[in-house]
């Protein structure tokens, strides 16, 4: 396996042999960067992530606080929204607050805020939105979720192509989860986040990083 | 003039629309005798027969579904198929007793240039319908209804008055739209052939069985004016539909309710409207009874996407008693936007799935649970924003650019707006205030001072304090 991996592409190109970048899921080495991944907006983030929010999989991200970590999805919410994509929040724990996104460069037509009564309700929003395609990206608020609820939301991602991020409050690190992607947020100096990456789907965990504070425009 | 007949032969058996797969009959009482009028397949095939008494069919068949007519079912499906019609043509007129419908369609002749077209488009629309349909086009009411109820097809049209009389000439004389004892004597007599009636002298007929008997026959070959009452879409649409023997969930309902909304689509159809709101009202024996209220977020007249809408909404709904009726009622239509096809239809099926997708969840969750959001033009932070009402008009991606809000000039906001403000002790400030002030006109006037601040961990707090008020309060988070 590894012999192929190491052939140049062009080698593998002249011998009219399929390229085995296009093959979805199979393992390229650590350092490559994954195609079908939406950028973070955040250079160094997307270097780690191996080019950013997997798409048609489920990313989770741990804090210890409700709704931390919400700053961390403006780029993508804004760079998904004004390509005319939709997006849409489910459960969020406070307001998403509308001059905040328009100032982030979110376009606020395509982004739904769903408020729904239970979580029932809100995992069924969830599915149903990411399963159908229609959505670029989908984020819940929720406690951990439960192995097989986990696993329906990720079926559903991964049917509707769309990037699922579900942002757990409280924290249980080390938790099983099969989400592609696990990031555990904590606050950092001068309003930055520290992020480590507890599981990446094709890169080394266990990776640290800062990310300076994205909505610091002015101080 | 030129009529399309649309005759419905199994009306009686359809309307009431029993199960296939066991035998149904539906039984008519006729003077003190009560007898079977229409039979399904399964019945047929053991031997009972239209026309024969109801005794002798349960006789055969002790099994039997014995059904008791009924002419309000029978009449809402004739208007249904006349709301079809009207798509085809205008005047619509109907014919209760005899289950016909005529459309008039001359004019249409231009627009589908000539027969041939004509008649594809006759033949092709009406594979939408539902029901067991026999067709006829002739000149005259009384001609079409007689070429439709002999099952002629659209191939032996009669396309001028004079050739009437040749092309009815060699059927039965049963077809004639005379009384059965009136047919029944001509029988008696030796004829067989409607060439023979119409051979016997012009008012023969008339002194034999009234004047309305010569008539129909001058009606009928267009040597006398015919008359006729024209139908009109009523302006509500109120539909009912008895289940038999009760749908004890929700899932039995879906079946019926698919019928329900392909008629309602063809009403809407031949109207030329769309629907945004109605009404499903379900009941049970005792009639007692719940309303589901369906709103859409935009005007459809797609059956598949009301029943979506409705099978979320029914999903929620555990059914204590079995539902025996089902009414439908719309009373507000709006225009139907004509599609507008997208040279690369792809932008556009996406905004109409979104729609749709967007139905769905409000449906279950409620339209107040789905939100889209939009800043206000006002300083105080609980007011800079709202929740806009509607769906964005789907079509908004071409649109251009969002519109700006006045709000762009501000300072930094947090992304995250607390429904409330939450009193903290004292917080570490990291900058100098701003201050707003703002609404004394309105009566909700407010003047605080909003600081960037930061709590022991590292966060980043949204935090003001009211000029000379101690208390601090923590509005936004940044992260």
């Amino acid at each position: 396996m590894s012999s192929v991996l190491a052939l140049p592409s062009t080698s593998a190109a002249r011998r009219g042999a399929i390229d085995v970048d296009s093959i979805a899921g199979v393992w390229r080495g650590l350092g490559r960067m994954r195609p079908d991944s939406e950028p973070t907006g955040i250079a160094a983030l997307d270097q780690a992530l191996l080019g950013g929010w997997p798409v048609g999989a489920l990313s989770q991200l741990v804090s210890t606080e409700a709704g931390f970590g919400f700053s961390l999805l403006l780029p993508l919410l804004a760079r998904l929204t004004t390509a005319g994509r939709r997006a849409a929040l489910v459960a969020p724990p406070y307001i998403p607050y509308a001059p905040a996104l328009h100032d982030a460069g979110v376009d606020l037509r395509h982004l739904l805020w769903i408020a729904p009564k239970d979580r029932v309700d809100a995992l069924w929003a969830t599915e149903q939105m990411l399963r159908s395609g229609l959505c670029g990206a989908v984020a819940l608020w929720s406690p951990p979720l439960d192995a097989p609820i986990e696993r329906r939301l990720q079926l559903a991602a991964e049917t509707g192509r769309s990037v699922g991020i579900v942002a757990h409050a409280g924290g249980v690190y080390g938790a099983h989860s099969i989400a592609a992607l696990r990031l555990q947020l904590q606050p950092a100096a001068e309003g930055g986040l520290d992020v480590e990456v507890l599981r990446c789907r094709g890169a080394r965990p266990g990776q640290r990083l800062r990310c300076a504070a994205p909505l610091r425009r002015a101080a | 003039m030129l009529w399309l007949c649309i005759h419905l032969p199994a009306l009686p058996l359809e309307a009431l629309a029993p199960p296939a797969h066991e035998p149904a009959a539906v039984a008519e009482q006729r003077g003190t005798r009560r007898l079977v009028i229409a039979v399904n397949a399964a019945a047929a095939a053991r031997g009972v027969q239209a026309g024969s008494p109801a005794n002798a069919a349960l006789g055969l068949i002790p099994d039997l579904r014995l059904l008791p007519r009924d002419l309000a079912a029978e009449r809402q499906v004739l208007e249904s198929l006349a709301c079809w019609a009207y798509s085809l043509g205008t005047p619509v007129t109907l014919g209760a007793a005899t289950f016909d419908v005529w459309v008039e369609v001359e004019r249409s002749l231009l627009l589908f240039r000539g027969w041939n077209g004509l008649r594809r488009h006759i033949a092709l629309r009406a594979r939408e319908l539902e029901q067991t349909v026999q067709l006829g086009l002739a000149p005259t009411l009384g001609a079409a209804a007689l070429l439709a109820h002999a099952d002629a097809g659209l191939g032996r049209a009669i396309a001028r008055l004079g050739e009437i009389h040749a092309a009815i000439r060699d059927w039965p004389l049963q077809l004639l739209p005379l009384e059965a004892e009136a047919l029944h004597v001509l029988q008696a007599s030796g004829l067989r052939r409607i060439g023979e009636v119409l051979a016997l002298p012009q008012d023969a007929l008339g002194r034999r069985f009234g004047p309305q008997a010569g008539l129909a026959i001058l009606r009928l070959l267009g040597r006398a004016g015919e008359a006729w009452q024209t139908f009109e879409p009523p302006p509500v649409y109120r539909r009912r539909l008895e289940l038999n023997g009760g749908a004890e969930s929700t899932e039995a309902l879906l079946f019926p309710l698919r019928k329900m909304l392909g008629d309602f689509a063809l009403y809407l159809r031949g109207r030329d409207a769309a629907v945004q709101r109605f009404r499903l009202h379900c009941r049970d024996l005792g009639r007692r009874g719940f309303n589901l209220d369906i709103g859409l977020m935009a005007p459809t007249r797609d059956p598949n996407r009301l029943l979506l809408v409705l099978r979320e909404k029914l999903e929620k709904i555990a059914l204590g008693e079995p539902v025996h009726e089902l009414r439908l009622e719309a009373r507000r239509f709006e225009p139907a936007s004509a599609a507008q096809d997208d040279l690369f239809q792809a932008g556009s099926a996406i905004a109409e799935g979104f729609d749709s997708l967007r139905e769905r969840l409000a449906a279950r969750l409620g339209s107040t649970a789905v939100r889209s959001l939009a800043p206000a033009p006002d300083h105080r932070p609980e007011r800079s924003w709202t929740l806009s009402p509607g769906p964005h008009p789907t079509t908004g991606s071409a649109s251009g650019r969002q519109p700006e809000a006045a709000a762009s000039m501000h300072a930094p906001r947090p992304p995250w707006l607390l429904p409330l403000a939450k009193p903290i002790p004292p917080p570490r400030l990291l900058g100098p205030a701003e201050r707003i002030e703002c609404g004394w006109w309105d009566g909700g006037g407010q003047c605080r001072d909003y600081h960037l601040a930061e709590d022991e961990q590292g966060r980043r707090l949204w935090v003001y304090h009211e000029p000379g008020g101690e208390q601090w309060k923590l509005h936004g988070l940044w992260q």
